[in-house]
């Protein structure tokens, strides 16, 4: 086939898939704008217990008092107009309980969205959010006899109003960021996860995201909670039909990884690119756990995401493998932040960014060690390809070493595409845009192959849809 | 000016204007320079107080190192007692409020090596402000408006000068303020010291240097920072290096309680290569913030640096360095390294490693450890009959051999000798 027409069928399938959008059928949805009266109309809706109210609206005067971060690209955070946003649309007033009941239009979505035949029957549970509310969610029948919780966030907090009071916001609270402030304070949707003691889920947990109304924002919360010894995988996928005009993203997602328990979050982002995506990931490993983040960016005019692992446990491990894609008028603003607060702590992270047209990665990290974690290892590896002259790549790690016994190793490289990777594949017949395209497929293959097939095929076709048009 | 003065309401210290001028008085300043020094002080008025919030200040606060009261007119001290003269030395000293000392031999100018004191030399003047204008930021718009002793260094074409340039800045008042502009025409050399010496509890020094590396031309220059305790500073240098030109830049930092120094270089025609190497040595409480910057401007540009730090007691460093390749600079090539050795529990480093890369045909990477001795190298040492302690010194010194073998040879010995100095007091010895 030749190379052009795969990518312009390529093109249309994607036009198909995710640059559609049908009309709104929100039944209820707030004024634009932020005020104590819409914080109070939202929980009024969702009919909250009284400390939640509390929460968002506290969380609603720290938004309120805190600057926009005086860091990071400016230009697009200074231009965020808090008042020409819907802060709350949901979307029926029902939440479907099967697949059945989900209303018809918004099954076409999903349709489109392409959530394949053979996911379906192999997911655990899906919990697909359109708008701001969970309408689908189906949960196996063996998450239920191993007491496993897989809920929308708002019925996680109607059904275990202890658990959630108990861990909500104690990972990542309303004061550590404008933004965290300001999904405390409107929050609405994301999921509510709870693993009990030595269970491991074998399949992954799965959960759709989706903006569908013009203007506006989607703030989800997750919180995810893995007892001792347990293990589970969530898998959190995001694709957004393109808009005219910016929407705003901005969730936050919590992982407590109790004693001895292991949790992978994975992540493929693919907002459109007018979403500014600025969100808030952090988890807290105790003694001997493991927290993953496997965390794809590819969408967005901007993102601002940093996982975090605070590792406060004896020998926890806190691992980041990310991979960026910052197209034409992208900025891909992200990293990783590794909290050594217990001793012998260890922590490895893998980013990879690939900047194509006038796109622009930049690497931000945190590795701290504090007084008293002794024997941390850490280790950071930053690779970056530029593909065009117009490209750009930033690197910004930092690291603050309050202890002697530690072992920090950082490093970074930024090259081009080789000449002689590409010389000797068209030496092979290759054409060029094949062989480029091929040495980005290797490139990242170190963070595709910790992906799910599904997403990994996903993610080999929009890496191929950006590289579009970067061959001369 | 009242009203921009009324503006500010940070607590830097404020300037009468009439002092600026008082101050070019005394020093027999002409129009252009006090021209140069007023705009200075607009500048330092415009300019807020460094952003704590943004990483290169996050490690020191900018009101320690700011002088309390910079606007007092320097009085002229006692005269300097005799100075002898170092074999194969040129030796020029800048004290606050007086004209440069220059102790040269005459085959300086033979060779081609002009030293003017800064305000009597119309190049000097010019040049003032090109490499680090007053805009940079705080601290060099302040020393710009009043800095009260300086020199301008100039080596003719093709000439290379054998002898050392060693240029002594002496931190004698409350506001020690200097300036140095060096300018090498195409195809000179220069090996030039500039030390950073004396002072005590409440001297603040302010100082900016400025090195114009023209076609071709070649300049080692070495910072040395030696303040006595308690001593607060702030240092800023920067190399303009043309095309073909080269910098072999490196910097010892070892005295003061609170040091920031800000030094680069910006590769400014193509084939321009800059290779800085630096050290630190930090011990008691002692604070060090150092800041790197190598800015690619044009093609086949070429930079590295290599960067240690090793710190006892309670002692903090801060390291942030900026690799940045510009849309012009394709076929660039950049390296930086950064090396903590932590030698106690409660000494802390922070690094900070930038690349900013705008365009794609480069090779640019860093590195960046922390981390304690190596326990298997000290066990090998001890296992030879050598103690502890001396076995740490070995250790220490061998991680700063980089940085050492830098320094000119007529030096070497002296600067080994303030090493060991601070080592011990470091109780490293």
């Amino acid at each position: 086939m030749e190379t052009a027409d795969h990518f312009s069928s390529l093109q249309d399938e994607y036009r198909e898939k995710y640059g559609f959008s049908y009309p709104e059928q929100s039944t209820a949805k707030t004024p634009k704008g932020l005020n104590h009266a819409i914080v109070a109309q939202i929980a009024e809706h969702k009919n909250e217990i009284q400390w939640m109210r509390e929460f968002r609206h506290a969380a609603l005067d720290t938004f309120l008092s805190k600057p926009i971060p005086k860091w990071g690209n400016q230009e697009i955070l200074q231009s965020i107009n808090f008042d020409d946003i819907h802060y709350y649309i949901k979307p029926t007033d029902e939440q479907g309980r099967s697949w059945a009941e989900v209303p018809q239009n918004i099954k076409e979505t999903f349709e489109k969205l392409g959530i394949p035949e053979a996911e379906r029957k192999f997911l655990a549970g899906v919990s697909a959010q359109y708008d701001s509310e969970v309408v689908y969610h189906s949960m196996k029948k063996k998450l239920e006899q191993q007491g496993v919780v897989f809920l929308g966030m708002d019925d996680g907090l109607r059904e275990y109003p202890e658990l959630v009071k108990q861990h909500f916001g104690t990972v990542i609270p309303p004061t550590d960021n404008k933004f965290a402030a300001l999904n405390s304070a409107v929050w609405s949707g994301g999921s509510f996860v709870y693993v009990p003691p030595n269970t491991e889920v074998t399949v992954p947990l799965q959960a759709y995201f989706r903006i569908n109304s013009k203007d506006m924002g989607q703030f989800e919360r997750t919180l995810i909670i893995a007892d001792e010894g347990s293990k589970v995988h969530y898998i959190e996928g995001c694709t957004a039909p393109i808009y005219a005009t910016d929407s705003l993203h901005s969730a936050v997602v919590e992982l407590i990884a109790m004693k001895g328990a292991t949790i992978r979050y994975t992540t493929i982002q693919n907002w459109s690119t007018n979403v500014l995506n600025l969100v808030t990931k952090r988890a807290v490993a105790h003694e001997d756990a493991v927290v993953e983040w496997v965390d794809g960016n590819l969408g967005s005019k901007l993102t601002m995401k940093y996982p975090c692992v605070y590792l406060v446990g004896e020998r926890a491990h806190g691992e980041v493998l990310s991979v960026a894609l910052a197209g034409n008028g992208q900025h891909q603003d992200t990293g990783a932040k590794m909290i050594h607060a217990a001793p012998n702590t260890t922590s490895r992270i893998i980013s990879k960014s690939i900047s194509t047209g006038k796109g622009r990665a930049s690497y931000r990290g945190l590795v701290k060690a504090h007084r008293g974690a002794v024997g941390c290892k850490t280790h950071v590896e930053c690779d970056a390809l530029l593909i065009d002259e117009t490209s750009r790549s930033d690197t910004y790690p930092t690291m603050e070493i309050d202890e002697r016994q530690v072992q920090v190793e950082h490093e970074a490289r930024v090259s081009k595409l080789a000449d002689d990777q590409l010389f000797y594949l068209q030496s092979r017949g290759i054409g060029l845009e094949q062989a480029k395209l091929m040495v980005v497929n290797g490139f990242i293959e170190p963070f595709v192959r910790e992906l799910p097939m599904e997403y990994a095929v996903e993610l080999n076709r929009l890496v191929a849809l950006e590289m579009e048009g970067s061959v001369g | 000016m009242a009203s921009s003065a009324t503006r500010l309401t940070d607590p830097r210290p404020l300037p009468p204007r009439e002092r600026v001028i008082q101050l070019a008085r005394i020093t027999g300043d002409h129009l252009p320079l006090v021209q140069k020094r007023l705009e200075a002080l607009d500048a330092y008025l415009e300019t807020p107080l460094p952003d704590r919030v943004k990483h290169l200040w996050r490690y020191s606060d900018p009101l320690v190192l700011l002088p309390q009261h910079p606007f007092v007119v320097p009085q002229p001290g006692p005269e300097l007692g005799t100075i002898n003269r170092t074999p194969g030395i040129d030796d020029v000293f800048l004290v606050p409020g007086m004209r440069p000392v220059i102790v040269s031999s005459d085959s300086g100018a033979d060779e081609g090596m002009t030293i003017t004191p800064l305000n009597e030399s119309d190049e000097g003047i010019e040049r003032l402000g090109r490499a680090v204008p007053a805009q940079h930021g705080l601290f060099e718009a302040l020393n710009a408006s009043i800095w009260s002793c300086g020199v301008m260094i100039n080596v003719a074409k093709n000439r290379s000068p054998s002898r050392v340039l060693r240029i002594t800045h002496l931190a004698s008042l409350p506001t020690t303020g200097t300036r140095v502009v060096i300018n090498l025409e195409p195809g000179a050399a220069l090996k030039v010291i500039e030390v950073h010496d004396s002072g005590g509890a409440g001297i603040s020094v302010l100082s900016v240097s400025e090195q114009f590396v023209g076609r071709n031309a070649e300049l080692s220059h070495l910072l040395i920072q030696t303040w006595d305790k308690g001593t607060a500073g702030h240092v800023t240098s920067r190399a303009v290096v043309e095309a073909d030109g080269r910098l072999n830049a490196s910097l010892i930092s070892l005295g003061g309680a609170h040091y920031k120094a800000d030094v680069g270089a910006v590769l400014d025609g193509v084939n321009a290569i800059s290779h800085i190497t630096g050290m630190g040595l930090c011990h008691g409480r002692q604070a060090m913030d150092h800041h790197t910057f190598h800015d690619h401007r044009h093609p086949h540009t070429e930079s590295e640096l290599e960067f240690k730090v090793a710190l006892t007691g309670r002692a903090k460093s801060a390291y942030t360095g900026l690799i940045r390749i510009g849309e012009t600079a394709e076929k660039s090539e950049a390296y930086q390294e950064c090396r903590n050795l932590l030698l106690s529990s409660r000494a802390q480093t922070e690094t900070i490693p930038e690349l900013e890369i705008l365009t794609n045909d480069v090779r640019c990477s860093h590195g960046a450890t922390s981390g304690p001795l190596d326990p298997e190298q000290l066990f090998y040492l001890k296992s030879r009959g050598i103690s502890q302690a001396e076995a740490i010194a070995l250790m220490v010194r061998g991680f700063f051999e980089n940085a050492i073998i830098r320094v000119p040879r007529q030096l070497r010995p002296n600067v080994e000798s303030t090493i060991d100095h601070h080592l011990s007091r470091g109780g490293l010895k």
